[in-house]
């Protein structure tokens, strides 16, 4: 046996941590990015307990002899016209608010990655096709776009999630194409292909694992947009319809009386800002750490 | 003759994630005027970053730098900012390995020997453009005159390495610093640049450091050599001396483990090479005693293991070869299994 | 070694990128002809060393002979089958029998699989040794034939140094027991020290398993180390092929020549003395690559009949063939 055979050495582990663990830590050291997942993780726990939580009367059911009252200790948020309970209905809506925007970025997301992932590892002209098409879409603001689809569908909030996921599906086509490109050229992908592997095991395998940081992070950024949007298109009538409870919806009632009830406006405004700031704040979070230039920096300046 | 530049128990350590990596531990050397000192190791033995913390180019956040570094009669280290600008260039020019990356991509090559020149000295901008031509043509790139309207990416690496030497001139430096300096480029370019910087050095009679992990290159070129190991000095010697007697027992791993152009023998004749177990100390976790001890062949007893072995001559009569190793390698004295 | 037994040969093979056309209503300037009409063999059992300086198309033509660059023009065979027209699914069963080694071992593992998993991966392609526990057997034994600890094999590659992980690329290579292994630059980003173990790794490796080795280098030396005969490049033509100490030690293309009296040998006596042929300007554009012998522009050995005629590979002596009218002109 020659020497070689002894370069046997333990490999050089100053990390030994997974990836995943080391992403969680590095998060964990910024307080926003805490603060921001407190904020979600509760409005998660109010959406999922909202019915258990407040009484599904004072949801629905008006009682016109306490409309119109002031925040007091019995009525958190006060009343509306009707009677109904602001923060009973703040916190269903929260269930309304998060559901529409998970399942629209759900589609948006699916859509999207799928498209990206094919136009840009297969280039040429299913790339010009498929992303032409994204184009168009993403030619029309996105608030008009939702309210043409909307038009064709017909009002509701099963159709604003596909009206919202049509919307920001160009997003994530574009996003995930672009880190697809970079990927698809690394020398780990010619030694896949090299071995004998075919496209589909590529793209699931060596791809997707290596473009999901910038999805991720757009990912908790749409979400914030998506609720927003709900929230317009709930506004405008188009989105949620009474009397199920909505943020845009109990907003763009509110109008009417903000003169006389001030609180029947400010608190779905105040959720709704509360919950896309603290998407927004996430995403950016994330992507710090997720991005390897930024991420050895903080590790640096961490010790 | 005094030296020009005079390194003494430089130490350089890089606060990191993981705790202080401590590069550089302790190096000393002299650059004589006019002569060529190459510094010899590989990535992580503090060869790069032994030049740069002599030149205050290091992310001050991050590093620890201590000791002294000497030129010209004035200290350079913790010296500020400005102090040091005016010592680059003018007194000590640096040429890196990247030639792309070292040039800025959206200014011209002549844009860019201008503001070097315009750096040291107040010129009309005509005695500047005339003096950039004449750097070029000095270089070795021919039409100068044209060429000072290119940029970067329109020239090939081997003439982007000769821009980046004639900025380097540009302020008649004492001594040039060549990191890895022709490391990119292929033989035929490297020989190139090895003859321009031999012409220059004896037309300018500058002094210069290669630093460099090539031990092909550094027979070439250097008078002195000093061969470093996890941040410190492990031998140093002429550099005749170095290749017929090398006594540390990491020069000697290098040289035999290099495979050889001109053996006769055929592929299927040749031995296997020469092979240094294991790797180079995590900086973050130096061992206590010898940082070679772990891959060591001649390895001798405990002392290794706990004690630093200081940098010695290596026999009475040679004065100026010194190996920081408690073992005398005398040439007939092979250890077992080194084949 | 039997000189009939072909395993590789590439018949006039062309690998041309076209450059991309100025505007969408103007045709392509043209194309960088990385491989232009090469001739090559290797046969079965030795190692054939390709150097070149960067751009000479040594890397595209291994590549090429594996199928990774698509050729534009002529023919590669693989144990007498044409691969060239090969369907995608043949093209991938017959990956089994080739494999490569990448020059970077930072870039050529996937960052989100184990060293295992990569290792591996040909197994689970190729549908060898099926079954999680025979893989894992077959992953260990590999680990074990190059060196590495098996226990370390769910490790991921950022835990390791270079010299380990080319050892990783090169356990992944042997996974599906090849015939032919393209080592693409396979050392040169390692560090010196580590060289020499990859070195003798693949040179053991061939010798034990019979292998057959395209070994693409810059190093001159390195490739004196391994191979037994030596292909040298320029601007996308093999200009001199031959028994690798005669290519060495009495090069008879004056690229060759130049090529070998530039890598810097580590005996100062020798550097000193020594004359060195110093090629005077850049290679040519690969685009635009020079009429006649396109070594021309540099060759310090230029007379008539090289501008107008393209010399091709003759045998000069018995043991190498070079492309240069100094050996009677042809073309």
């Amino acid at each position: 046996m020659s020497i070689e055979e002894s370069a046997e050495t333990p490999p050089v582990t100053r990390q030994h941590r997974p990836r995943w663990l080391e992403t969680l830590t590095l998060l964990a050291r910024n307080p926003l990015a805490i603060a921001a997942v407190v904020v979600l993780a509760g409005l998660v726990f109010a959406a999922l307990l909202a019915e258990s939580i407040v009484p599904r009367d004072d949801i629905f059911t008006p009682d016109i002899a306490n409309r119109l009252q002031a925040p007091s200790g019995e009525h958190w948020f006060g009343t509306d016209e009707l009677g109904r309970d602001v923060f009973a209905r703040v916190l269903a809506g929260a269930e309304v608010s998060l559901r529409v925007g998970a399942v629209a970025v759900g589609i948006s997301l699916t859509a999207g990655v799928v498209v990206g992932l094919l136009a840009g590892y297969f280039g040429r002209w299913v790339d010009d096709t498929l992303m032409r098409v994204m184009d168009v879409l993403f030619a029309f603001p996105a608030l008009l776009m939702a309210i043409a689809v909307l038009a064709i569908l017909g009002a509701g909030s099963t159709n604003a999630m596909i009206a919202i996921g049509i919307v920001y599906t160009p997003i994530f086509a574009r996003i995930t194409r672009a880190s697809v490109l970079s990927v698809r050229e690394e020398v780990y992908v010619r030694a896949a292909r090299s071995a004998g592997a075919g496209n589909v095991r590529i793209i699931v395998r060596h791809v997707l694992p290596n473009v999901t940081a910038p999805i991720i992070v757009q990912t908790s950024i749409s979400l914030a947009f998506a609720i927003l949007s709900e929230a317009a298109l709930s506004f405008v009538g188009l989105g949620t319809q009474p009397p199920d409870p909505s943020w845009g919806r109990m907003l763009s009632e509110g109008r009417g009386f903000i003169e006389q009830a001030w609180w029947m406006a400010v608190f779905p405004g105040a959720a709704i800002f509360v919950t896309v700031l603290a998407f927004n704040v996430l995403g950016d979070a994330l992507r710090d750490v997720l991005d390897p230039r930024q991420r050895s920096a903080m590790k640096g300046v961490g010790a | 003759m005094s030296p020009v530049l005079s390194v003494r128990d430089l130490r350089v350590a890089f606060r990191t994630g993981g705790g202080l990596a401590r590069v550089v531990n302790g190096v000393d050397f002299d650059v004589e005027p006019g002569e060529t000192l190459a510094i010899v190791g590989e990535s992580g033995s503090g060869k790069s970053v032994t030049s740069l913390a002599v030149l205050g180019l290091l992310p001050q956040a991050v590093t620890e730098v201590h000791g002294s570094a000497v030129f010209d009669g004035d200290e350079l280290i913790g010296r500020s900012e400005e102090h040091l600008r005016r010592v680059r260039g003018a007194g000590i020019g640096m040429v890196f390995q990247d030639p792309m990356t070292s040039l800025n991509p959206v200014l011209t090559v002549g844009r860019q020997i201008a503001e070097a020149l315009q750096a040291h000295e107040k010129a009309s901008d005509r005695a500047v453009r005339t003096r950039a031509a004449e750097l070029l043509g000095e270089v070795g790139i021919p039409d100068p005159q044209g060429r000072l309207r290119a940029y970067p990416h329109q020239l090939s690496g081997g003439m982007r390495q000769r821009v980046m030497i004639a900025i380097a001139l540009a302020g008649n430096p004492q001594v040039l610093i060549a990191d890895e300096a022709t490391t990119a480029l292929d033989v035929t370019v490297q020989a190139q640049i090895l003859e321009l910087i031999e012409r220059l050095q004896g037309e300018h009679g500058m002094a210069v450091v290669w630093i460099t992990h090539d031990l092909g290159v550094v027979a070439g070129i250097a008078d002195h050599v000093i061969v470093m190991y996890a941040g410190r000095c492990v031998e140093e010697a002429a550099v005749d001396d170095l290749y017929s007697r090398p006594s540390h027992p990491y020069t000697r791993g290098l040289l035999s483990s290099l495979p050889l152009l001109d053996d006769p023998r055929s592929a299927r004749e040749r031995d296997p090479l020469t092979t240094m177990p294991g790797l180079p100390p995590d900086p973050v976790a130096l061992p206590e005693g010898c940082a070679f001890y772990p891959r060591c062949a001649y390895r001798l007893d405990d002392r290794c293991k706990t004690e630093v072995p200081p940098l010695a001559p290596v026999a009475a009569a040679a004065e100026n070869h010194r190996a920081a190793t408690f073992y005398r390698i005398d040439a007939a004295d092979e250890p077992e299994g080194q084949r | 070694m039997t000189q009939g037994d072909v395993l590789v040969r590439a018949k006039s093979l062309e690998v041309h990128f076209p450059l991309p056309a100025p505007g969408p209503f103007r045709s392509s300037p043209g194309a960088v002809r990385a491989v232009d009409g090469v001739d090559l063999e290797i046969f079965r059992g030795e190692t054939l060393g390709l150097v070149g300086e960067s751009g000479c198309g040594k890397s595209t033509l291994g590549n090429a002979l594996l199928r990774l660059v698509e050729p534009t023009g002529g023919a590669v065979e693989f144990d007498g089958t044409d691969v060239t027209g090969m369907p995608a699914r043949e093209l991938r069963a017959l990956r089994r029998r080739t494999a490569m080694v990448f020059q970077d071992p930072f870039a050529s593992l996937d960052p989100r699989f184990t060293v295992g998993e990569s290792i591996g991966e040909p197994l689970v392609i190729h549908g060898l040794h099926r079954g999680r526990e025979r893989r894992r057997a077959r992953v260990s034994e590999l680990m074990e034939i190059v060196g590495l600890n098996p226990d370390l094999r769910n490790r991921y590659p950022h835990e390791f140094s270079g010299g380990q992980r080319q050892r990783v690329g090169i356990a992944r290579a042997l996974a599906g027991e090849p015939d032919f292994i393209v080592c693409d630059e396979p050392i040169a980003s390692l560090d010196v020290s580590v060289q020499a173990q990859v070195v003798n790794l693949l040179v053991r490796l061939q010798r034990e398993l019979g292998l057959t080795y395209l070994f693409v280098s810059h190093d001159l030396a390195a490739v004196r180390q391994v191979a037994d005969r030596v292909a040298v490049m320029y601007l996308g033509r093999v200009v001199e092929i031959g028994d690798g100490v005669a290519v060495g030690d009495e090069p008879q293309h004056p690229y060759t020549e130049a090529l070998v009296s530039a890598v810097p040998v580590p005996v100062p006596e020798r550097e000193r003395v020594r004359e060195r042929i110093v090629l005077q300007g850049d290679i040519p554009s690969p685009t635009n690559p020079p009429s006649g012998c396109r070594f021309r522009t540099r060759c310090p050995r230029v007379f008539e009949p090289c501008p107008d005629h393209d010399p091709v590979l003759q045998p000069v002596g018995s043991r190498q063939e070079a492309a240069c009218h100094l050996h009677g002109v042809t073309g």
